[in-house]
């Protein structure tokens, strides 16, 4: 669905936070998030990603920059908005539901007026699956059963965004999967808008309607998961979304050469140009022939449904290798190629130049 | 929110005013400050100061740190049993302890009169240097032990065991690991000991040892306000050099706890054939610290009751109920703006209010006595000798250990509690109600049920701030004690010692087990 068609719920133009021992945080971010959509902030730790979700909801305040939800400025030099005037609702990592609140309180502590909230709070609960749960204390609860709580704490009050601070983290990795999937359908019921930050990329793939990669106070892309995994316009987003490497190659006139070898490609370069050639797993192919090794197997890994095995490429550089029978040993020499079948993208200096393919 | 400021700002001021109207003072005279420094008399009362401090502390370690190894790991029968009543001591306040020194081991004590029947005639005098130290090591050597067992509890058994593996004996152990391991308990406990010591004013002033609390009040009463100052100031500047002392020989190494989930007890040292002897020899310093001093508290009550019972007044232990609960409450009360402040912001406006906050704890009661007179005579004469001012005393005193009891609770509230509300969209102020307050509960009950006990037992702040014709039990102990009224003394001692001993003595228990 194409979300840009709806009105903007979050404006964020040129938001920059610093710390007052100058570390800086966040710069100049501009994003706008749409009505109803997902949208995932994905990074690794000290990215800003939670810093910018707390600054919209006014948490913290930005040290530049305009912010604005559903149309008015909460945001901007000169003026702030504290967070319990805006309509914001929020699930922390810990869920922070109160303990000396049973369910339904917890959950009717946000809504005000007195008829809407019995039958807002009965709605909520419904709809999350806490019915039956109403008079427990969070103590009494497991993790999935407050994670609910706290998801429907945040709707009740029928906010216009809705904030995930790493909401799967605290759980289990088998339950997470569950959570998530439940977590995606009340949303999609609901219809509401919701920003999540995560450090997880399979998470964000599955979850969002856009990704947003962000990489030391900065986003790096912005898009929907498929263009973000499959065109991605960094080294970095690139490695955040997947392992993956990349080998230098050279490309003249129409030949691309590797150290997997030489391939005639489609498309020409009239001199000689330098880059780097992003290699994920289903990139690289063993050959029949072992005349030319180009990489050793260093380590073998079971992963349940098929094997990862661990292959180092020259300079140091490792790729993984999935096969369904453990087919490598550890130390044995393979002869790789490019697989054929896929586009490459190439990279110079950290960013993305173009995509070629092999005929 | 600068409402809050305002009001924690004007508490810490107040709160501040003996060490200001002292310091004032001694800057105003510096120079016969200088010369009651050097005088023969001043050395000597700082020699005994110092002395009867150390040799405590010692003796207190001596006591402390071998019957908690005794009766928490080796296969010492009665180990239980033991843990709890060495701990007993504290229940008594310091005053009462020498009262019942006096009437177990004075010149008419039940000692002497048993030890008569035997023949022999003369025992050393309870008063003076030997009976204070032996009465001050006897009540003070509980908190070392507290504090050691705590840490032996704690203690990783992997190095013990590690030890053992290697060959090593038990005491090699002992001395060149577990020892050094257990270091900054001792030092803590050594720290509440020393500050214990130098403030005391009970013990000293009934059994005649010429320190600084004791001649500080004889020179209070004989009108004699600046040598009291001067005398004050000495003893905050022995408390001072007391702590920093301290502060050098912690260790900042860190101590190494292992993750273990569930940790394990170590194996317990064999005694061997010594196993009994060495109990029943506990059981009888037991005897000596606790029996005797209830027995003699007993029959010298008993004694009271059947010759003089007329003259018993429930007015004291009605008092003494009346401001424990009233000073109670207003030093709770006050307490919880200021706590909330100094967990909510880190600045150094907090960081000045919470340290001034603290200057009660260090200071001995008499010193805050003085300070709140002087301050009282000269700047607040409508409330001197009222209640006011006796609550402004509690509240100087008393105040950090509220404060002590708060914090911790309020710094376990979670404070994404606090920001998930915002985002509900609830004020400040809706926060406080719905929120901290009730998490904070446990922790108001706890503060208030300690200072009531506390303050019950408080005796030099009491003894001077009270209005005159106000006697609560602890001043009138001291009183009838001073004024060798024993038997008046015992009954109200016993009355004291169970209203004040049975929740600690419950806790202990409970805490024990």
């Amino acid at each position: 669905m194409n979300f840009k068609s709806q009105f903007p719920v979050i404006r964020c133009i040129g938001i920059g936070k610093t710390y007052q021992n100058d570390k800086e945080a966040l710069f100049g971010i501009d994003l706008t998030i749409y009505h109803g959509e997902i949208v995932v902030l994905l990074g690794p730790s000290g990215c800003g990603k939670t810093t910018l979700l707390r600054l919209i909801a006014g948490l913290e305040e930005p040290t530049s920059g305009t912010l604005s939800i559903g149309g008015q400025i909460m945001s901007m030099p000169g003026k702030f908005i504290q967070p319990e005037k805006r309509k914001v609702g929020m699930v922390f990592q810990d869920y922070a539901l109160f303990p000396n609140m049973n369910v339904r309180k917890n959950i009717e502590f946000g809504i005000h007026g007195t008829q809407d909230l019995l039958d807002r709070t009965e709605e909520v609960m419904r709809l999350v699956g806490l019915t039956k749960l109403a008079n427990r204390m969070p103590y009494q609860l497991s993790g999935g059963e407050q994670q609910r709580t706290a998801l429907a704490r945040a709707l009740a009050p029928n906010p216009s965004v809705i904030l995930f601070d790493e909401p799967l983290s605290n759980l289990d990795a088998n339950l997470r999967g569950r959570v998530r999937s439940e977590i995606k359908q009340i949303i999609s019921e609901t219809k509401a808008t919701c920003i999540f930050v995560t450090h997880d990329q399979e998470e964000a793939m599955f979850l969002a309607d856009r990704i947003a990669v962000m990489n030391n106070g900065r986003i790096e892309q912005i898009d929907i998961p498929e263009k973000v995994y499959n065109q991605p316009l960094s080294r970095f987003v690139a490695q955040a979304m997947d392992p993956v490497c990349f080998i230098d190659v050279q490309i003249e006139g129409t030949t691309l050469k590797s150290e997997l070898g030489d391939f005639s490609i489609k498309q020409t370069e009239e001199t000689p140009v330098k880059f780097q050639l992003l290699i994920r797993s289903n990139s690289i192919v063993p050959t029949q022939e072992k005349f030319n090794s180009n990489a050793i197997v260093i380590a073998n890994e079971f992963r349940g449904s098929y094997y990862s095995h661990i292959v180092q490429l020259k300079f140091n550089n490792t790729v993984e290798l999935h096969t369904t029978n453990k087919s490598f040993k550890e130390g044995q020499s393979l002869e790789l190629t490019l697989n054929k079948n896929l586009p490459y993208h190439l990279y110079s200096g950290d960013k993305y130049v173009k995509t070629i393919e092999i005929n | 929110m600068k409402l809050l400021y305002l009001t924690c700002l004007v508490v810490s001021i107040f709160v501040v005013i003996p060490v200001f109207y002292i310091s004032i003072h001694v800057i105003n005279s510096f120079e016969s400050f200088i010369d009651n420094l050097w005088r023969i008399k001043t050395l000597n009362l700082a020699f005994n100061t110092i002395l009867l401090m150390t040799s405590v502390v010692l003796a207190s370690i001596a006591i402390a740190v071998p019957s908690a190894i005794l009766t928490i790991k080796s296969n010492l029968p009665l180990k239980k049993i033991l843990r709890v009543l060495l701990v007993m001591p504290i229940v008594f306040p310091s005053y009462i302890y020498a009262l019942i020194f006096i009437l177990a081991f004075g010149q008419n004590g039940i000692t002497q009169k048993l030890l008569t029947r035997i023949g022999i005639e003369t025992i050393p005098s309870v008063y003076g240097f030997f009976g204070t130290f032996l009465c001050l090591t006897f009540l003070c050597f509980p908190y070392i032990f507290i504090s050691v067992s705590a840490s032996i509890m704690k203690m990783d058994t992997s190095y013990e065991e590690v030890a053992k593996s290697l060959g090593k004996s038990y005491w090699f152990t002992y001395r060149l690991i577990i020892l050094p391991l257990l270091k900054p308990s001792i030092i803590a406990g050594c720290v509440l000991v020393s500050l214990y010591v130098v403030s005391d004013f009970g013990v000293v002033s009934l059994l005649h040892y010429r320190t600084f609390s004791s001649v500080i009040y004889n020179h209070y009463e004989t009108i004699q306000r600046g040598t009291a100052a001067s005398l004050s100031s000495i003893i905050i500047l022995i408390g001072i050099i007391v702590l920093w002392f301290y502060k050098i020989s912690e260790t900042s190494e860190p101590q190494y706890r292992s993750n273990a989930a569930v940790p394990r007890q170590g194996s317990l040292i064999q005694l061997g054939k010594l196993r009994w002897p060495i109990a029943i020899f506990l059981m009888l310093f037991v005897g000596i610290i606790l029996i005797i001093p209830i027995w003699t508290l007993i029959y010298w009550a008993y004694d009271f009751t059947l010759n003089y019972s007329q003259s018993f007044k429930p007015t004291y232990a009605f008092n003494s109920i009346y401001i424990s609960i009233l000073g109670s409450l207003t030093v709770v009360a006050i307490s919880i703006p200021i706590t909330i402040l100094i967990v909510m912001k880190k600045n150094l406006w907090t960081r000045f209010i919470e340290k001034a906050s603290y200057t009660g704890f260090v200071l001995p009661g008499i010193v805050v006595a003085l300070s709140v007179v002087f301050f009282g005579i000269n700047f607040l004469t409508p409330i001197y000798q009222t209640m006011t001012l006796l609550f402004i005393g509690y509240l100087i005193l008393f105040l950090p250990v509220s404060i002590g009891i708060l914090k911790p609770v309020l710094m376990q509230i979670n404070p994404k509690l606090g920001e998930s509300a915002k985002t509900l969209g609830a004020s400040n102020l809706r926060i406080w109600k719905t929120i901290s307050v009730p998490l904070m509960a446990p922790g108001f009950f706890a503060a208030f049920a300690i200072l009531c006990m506390l303050i019950m037992k408080e005796l030099p702040v009491t003894l001077i701030l009270a209005p005159l014709n106000f006697g609560t039990l602890a001043t009138s102990i001291w009183t009838h004690s001073t004024e060798a009224n024993f038997g008046d003394a015992a009954i109200y001692s016993l009355v004291l010692l169970v209203i004040t001993g049975s929740p600690i003595f419950i806790l202990l228990n409970r805490g024990v087990k």
